[in-house]
């Protein structure tokens, strides 16, 4: 197997705060392959979105790689210089943002905007980019592209813009597009035709998709590998098809995760959700960080942190009882110390 | 869009129009048109819709127009001729060349030397027109109050001095009226006598009325040439009369004087033998011509006229001028250069008005030349053609163009539309042109401080950190100094040093601009710190747009609208700002006109009772400029933030 596109290894993000450092990322790796697609799934606070950040270097002013490697390409990007990062930004590696309303400067005109990473990058005229523009724009399927390219992000719909975002992530034809919950924000129609032309862009492109979501819903449809969250950790670690099939082995949390969505052929009346709410990243407790809301700890989750270990082909997991069966069985009812 | 222009009009014709010009097309207005619409035209479309914005840039550029194009055509004259001695505080009026009725159909004598005029029908009756200001509660001491034995009498001849009347009646008698404290006239029985002939005459008796040939009044002086040679004079002393005795003793003994001219050192006059006299006084002694190379060469008058004959004298305030009987017009103490006149015509006669020559062909045409400062010198187009004239007479700042004895044309000085001040200059112009100056001012001020504020803010506020603590102290070093009293100080000292003015002016401009930055400043940067959470931003990084791009680039055209309004009204406070400083005397100086140091004049209590005029005007423009200002910055603010914008 080559190597794959992009590796994050043992990546520590930190933010300096006036209380302390918040450690966002905590020794989080993961890898994507060209052409797959990487679902990071997790709660607000897990540190998906910084991870990803943290990839292009774009965090705020406190914030700072504190260890660990971001191999693309065979460089390391959390050395690369600033000059060589603007290089790989929107080139190499783009992103689209959860908000397609404010993702978009609105005293600008969607040619202008559009026009910019063929100017930056490829060094073209203003003439040429705005007619490459008006192409992107009928690639990502708005239909009237020269109309709408004179028009204002104002004047376009959520779901619009939201392909306006996506034709300019893919203007430069990346190698990776990081997708930062792109369809949150849309409503549930218009979210699946936005995910149909992701698909459709990565076939075409060969572009490998990183896709940042809470949404489990998406993530399975997707997703090629999933990476689950939580307190800046990875605690799941699978291949989509395993984590979706009813598998053996799985973090309590995703297991609360899949337990939260709401499903057409359920029987239950109320949906459960995780008790409880992701600890103040300052406050982190000191044994497994999902101990206090997992309704499957004991003492030793309490007071050891358990290692993230394959359990099965391509899983790894970050749990003590990663079996299913095992935990839900009546000896470790007895062993358990919440509730 | 553009077929319908005709139909559905809808609004006030200038808000129509307005629209059109800076929208194109006359469609109708709706919500649904705006989310179609670039934020600009929006705010744009919103700003006209409102009227009391749309009067204030209706009437904010109409001053603009004012007082940048007008001056093109109007420049300030900061020279002598810029002020007007004779012109001292005279009101806003329009009718200094207005002349009764029965004056314009009938005249016989007409005569002007400063704003009014005295003027005498074939009738005998007089009329005095104008505009005269006297502090004296007197009545007999404002030229405008004709005594009731001049008005009872049938009088021949009037001559009108700077600041009193002389006439006289059929029956020989010498009236007098006006001011007389510098001994105008005898009024208490003190009529100063320089003359051949005692002026007791006068006083007591009569003068034979018809052999009167000539009655001038120059500046406080008075004289009657009779047919004999005769001359009766009498004035201020300390004036001109020293020169006026020599003048009538050297008529006396060269041959009896046929003309008399007054400037305003004194008289002269030319006698039978055709010779200029010009008694004791050197002043008009050389005549100054070109030599083949442009220079200029005195040349002694009496020995450039030679043996020619003088045969007609005028002189306005500060020069003469003499006809020689081959037709030249011999100019002394004046720049000008007489007109050309054409081949085959030649001058017949000259006249002078106070500053200015006027001259009439013997073919019927009228030339004028001299200070043109108040149109004296626009003689009529028909007037310069063949016989239109045949007696043309410069007086004072008018001209009056006879016929067959009848007055067919006037032209000259109608009057000032908003005054004079004290110094005789025209406070229309000034006020014209002082505007230039207080814009102008006021917009280098702010281009200069928003340019200031513009970087400090930005930088401050995208780069934050150290730079930004930095920047913000200094900041408000710069916001804590007294403005007043350092723009005092530092201009105070510039005035000290002998710079250009120009310069000095520039330096002023730098300085409101070097003080008034902070304000917009902290704004920019409070907005950018805002501005670069956003999403926006991020999103520009992502696609590895630079840091100095995203800043410039990207969120300051964001914030436009706000530095938009703030130097909109910045540019209103920096004109009131240069106004007080030129008001206090720290600003531009005088004589260079500002609406600042035009109000100067009115720390004065007289000024402020009297002479309304001289403050009011420019206190007007000023407020109007800054009211439609301030108006137009308030609606933009209103337009360009959508959350206060309520659909009506």
């Amino acid at each position: 197997m080559s190597a794959p596109l992009l590796e994050v290894k043992n990546l520590r993000t930190y933010f300096k705060t006036r209380n302390g450092t918040v450690k966002a990322v905590n020794d989080v790796s993961y890898s994507i392959e060209r052409g797959r697609t990487l679902g990071i799934v997790g709660e607000s606070g897990s540190g998906k979105s910084v991870s990803a950040m943290s990839i292009l270097r774009l965090l705020d002013a406190n914030g700072y790689i504190a260890d660990g490697t971001v191999t693309f390409d065979g460089r390391d990007l959390a050395t690369l210089s600033t000059q060589e990062m603007y290089h790989i930004r929107g080139n190499r590696i783009s992103v689209i943002f959860q908000e397609p309303m404010t993702s978009l400067n609105p005293v600008f005109t969607i040619k202008k905007q559009l026009s910019e990473p063929f100017i930056i990058h490829q060094g073209m005229s203003k003439k040429e980019a705005a007619e490459k523009s008006v192409e992107m724009l009928r690639s990502v399927q708005i239909p009237n592209p020269e109309a709408v390219a004179r028009q204002y992000p104002h004047q376009l719909s959520g779901g619009m813009r939201q392909r306006v975002m996506i034709a300019m992530a893919l203007s430069c034809k990346p190698d990776i597009l990081i997708a930062d919950e792109p369809t949150t924000a849309l409503d549930v129609t218009v979210q699946a035709q936005i995910l149909r032309l992701m698909n459709e862009m990565q076939k075409e492109n060969g572009t490998a998709i990183m896709f940042i979501t809470h949404d489990l819903g998406v993530i399975n449809e997707m997703a090629d590998d999933v990476v689950v969250m939580y307190c800046g950790q990875v605690v799941e670690q699978a291949p989509a098809s395993l984590i979706f099939a009813d598998c053996e082995q799985s973090h309590p949390y995703t297991e609360g995760l899949m337990f939260s969505i709401p499903r057409l052929n359920d029987d239950r009346s109320k949906l459960d959700p995780i008790p409880g709410a992701v600890p103040h990243p300052l406050d982190l407790p000191k044994g497994c960080k999902f101990a206090p809301r997992c309704k499957y700890c004991t003492q030793k989750c309490i007071d050891e942190e358990p290692k993230l270990e394959k359990v099965a082909d391509g899983q790894l997991v970050r749990c003590f009882y990663p079996s299913k069966s095992e935990r839900r069985s009546p000896s470790h009812g007895e062993i358990t110390v919440n509730n | 869009m553009e077929n319908n222009k005709n139909s559905g009009r809808k609004g006030f014709a200038p808000f129509r129009w307005l629209r059109r010009m800076f929208m194109g097309g006359s469609r109708e207005l709706t919500v649904a048109d705006e989310r179609y619409d670039s934020p600009t035209k929006l705010a744009v479309k919103r700003f006209f819709r409102k009227p009391l914005a749309t009067g204030a840039v209706i009437v904010l550029a109409l001053m603009f127009a004012f007082v940048f194009i007008g001056p093109i055509f109007y420049p300030v004259d900061l020279s002598e001729t810029g002020s007007e001695s004779l012109h001292k505080n005279v009101k806003p009026t329009m009718s200094l060349m207005k002349l009764p009725k029965s004056l314009e159909e009938n005249p016989a004598d007409i005569s002007s030397r400063s704003s009014f005029s005295i003027g005498v029908d074939k009738d005998g009756n007089t009329y005095v027109w104008g505009y005269y200001y006297t502090p004296s509660k007197e009545a007999v001491a404002n030229v405008m109050n004709i005594p009731d034995d001049v008005k009872n009498s049938k009088i021949v001849r009037a001559a009108a001095g700077s600041d009193h009347c002389v006439a006289i009646d059929s029956e020989g008698r010498v009236h007098a009226w006006g001011e007389y404290d510098n001994g105008q006239y005898g009024r208490n029985g003190s009529m100063i006598s320089v003359c051949r002939e005692m002026p007791d005459e006068i006083m007591n008796g009569t003068i034979d009325a018809s052999a009167v040939k000539q009655l001038i009044c120059g500046n406080q002086i008075t004289a009657i040439l009779m047919d004999d040679g005769t001359v009766y004079a009498w004035g201020n002393e300390n004036l001109s009369a020293s020169n006026l005795s020599s003048v009538i003793k050297s008529g006396e003994d060269e041959g009896k004087l046929e003309k008399l001219a007054f400037s305003n050192d004194g008289i002269y006059a030319i006698n039978e033998h055709g010779q200029f006299v010009s008694g004791k006084s050197q002043k008009f002694d050389y005549v100054s011509l070109f030599d083949k190379d442009g220079n200029v060469v005195n040349e002694n008058i009496y020995d450039y006229i030679g043996d020619r004959k003088i045969v007609d004298i005028a002189a306005s305030g500060n020069a003469i001028a003499l006809l020689a009987d081959d037709g030249e017009i011999i100019l002394s103490g004046m720049g000008y250069v007489t007109p050309e006149i054409p081949d085959g015509d030649r001058v017949t006669s000259i006249s002078a008005g106070t500053r200015h020559f006027t001259a009439l062909t013997e073919k019927g045409r009228v030339y004028a030349w001299g200070q043109n400062y108040r149109n004296q010198c626009e003689v009529p187009n028909e007037l310069q053609e063949e016989g239109a004239v045949d007696e043309v007479i410069a007086s004072g700042f008018q001209n009056y163009a006879y016929k067959d004895g009848k007055l067919v044309d006037k032209w000259g000085l109608k009057g000032y539309v908003m005054g004079t001040d004290d110094l005789g200059r025209d406070v229309f112009n000034r006020i014209m042109n002082g505007g230039r100056m207080t814009m102008t001012i006021g917009a280098v001020a702010v281009i200069v401080s928003t340019i200031i504020g513009i970087i400090v803010g930005c930088v401050s506020g995208y780069f934050g950190g150290a730079i930004d603590i930095i920047l913000m102290r200094v900041t408000e070093i710069f916001g804590a100094i007294p403005f007043l009293p350092f723009a005092l100080c530092l201009s105070a000292i510039l005035q000290s040093s002998d710079l250009h003015e120009d310069t000095r002016i520039f330096i002023i401009m730098l300085i409101l601009g070097a003080l008034s930055w902070t304000g917009l400043a902290k704004l920019i940067r409070g907005q950018i710190l805002s501005e670069r959470e956003r999403e926006f931003v991020t999103a520009a990084r992502s696609m590895g747009v630079k840091e100095k791009r995203i800043a410039f680039k990207h969120i300051l055209p964001n914030i436009v609208s706000v530095i938009l309004v703030t130097v909109t009204l910045d540019f209103a406070s920096c004109m009131l700002t240069e106004s007080s400083l030129s008001y206090l005397g720290f600003g531009v100086r005088l004589p260079r006109p500002t609406w600042g140091n035009m109000l100067d004049g009115s720390r004065n209590a007289t000024v402020i009772q009297s002479f309304w005029w001289r403050w009011l005007f420019p206190a007007i423009f000023l407020s109007i400029v800054v009211i439609c200002i301030n108006i137009i910055g308030d609606t933009l603010r209103d337009v360009l933030d959508p959350k206060s914008e309520v659909e009506k």
